[in-house]
């Protein structure tokens, strides 16, 4: 009997393809007819974005990739367009540019108390859809006491970076996968897939995980016999 | 499903190994998927 399937899913909370590729990975993993685990993993894309910029997404995309505002506009139009298909509605004017850095160290404050799965869609959707800051601890504690978790616990973690150097350590994982570019998914520890990919890509590499499991299981007793 | 593609042995970093993962891995799927590096989202 084949054993659950592990994903390893690195992925930053202001990536639009992260949440995007989130839905698509859910479409494919209930396509899969098996177990699957799920763990996050932090990425920063832009690690020097100031906590509270002055601006709007566009200002800020214009700015640091000199590009005209309408050119920087319609790209945001089409990718919302993209989200609007996978059923998220995204609202690029009340996103809060921001610093990533404490939202990942929730993210594994979250996962030591077994609610990662739910902080990661509650950060994703502050920051996509409800035009939450989700830079600053204040704010962050607010959307962790929305999941239950004990909210003044999560300032007092947060304020200490008890979990700051769980964050740097799954970027240095990151950096020894090679992954340049969010959201990346692992499976099972050997197969990746990059980007937001349709639900059939992601339902055949646990399919292929699975038959290299039960390969590897029936393996097992023809080596005990031979014994 | 599309033939796997075996990352590069040297396109792998291997500077920070960690405790009982194996660095190298065989991408699936399609190529060119939206996905963001730094600041381009590919948008």
């Amino acid at each position: 009997m084949s054993e659950t399937i592990k994903v390893d899913i690195w992925s930053d909370v202001q990536c639009p393809w992260c949440y995007i590729g989130k839905r698509k990975f859910e479409a494919g993993a209930a396509l899969f007819d098996g177990d699957v685990e799920v763990e996050y993993h932090s990425f920063e894309l832009a690690p020097d974005t100031p906590v509270d910029f002055a601006g709007s997404p566009v200002d800020y995309l214009s700015e640091r990739k000199g590009l005209p505002v309408a050119q920087v506009t319609e790209m945001l139009a089409r990718v919302t367009g993209i989200a609007e298909s996978v059923g998220l509605h995204y609202d690029y004017d009340s996103v809060h540019q921001t610093n990533t850095v404490i939202s990942h160290e929730l993210l594994h404050y979250a996962k030591a108390h077994g609610r990662q799965l739910d902080m990661k869609e509650r950060l994703l959707k502050a920051y996509f859809v409800d035009g939450r800051h989700v830079g600053r601890i204040e704010d962050l504690a607010d959307l962790a006491a929305e999941i239950g978790l004990d909210r003044a616990d999560v300032v007092r973690a947060l304020t200490a970076h008890d979990y700051l150097a769980d964050v740097k350590a799954d970027v240095a994982q990151a950096n020894a996968y090679g992954i340049q570019g969010v959201p990346f998914f692992v499976i099972d520890g050997k197969y990746g897939i990059s980007g937001a990919q349709e639900p059939e890509a992601f339902a055949g590499a646990l399919r292929q995980a699975q038959a290299d499991q039960d390969e590897a299981g029936a393996a097992t007793p023809a080596s005990a016999e031979n014994r | 499903m599309a033939d796997p593609i075996v990352v590069p042995a040297a396109s792998v970093s291997t500077a920070v190994p960690a405790p009982g993962v194996t660095p190298f891995i065989q991408l699936l799927g399609q190529t060119g998927a939206g996905s963001c590096e730094g600041d381009s989202c590919g948008i």
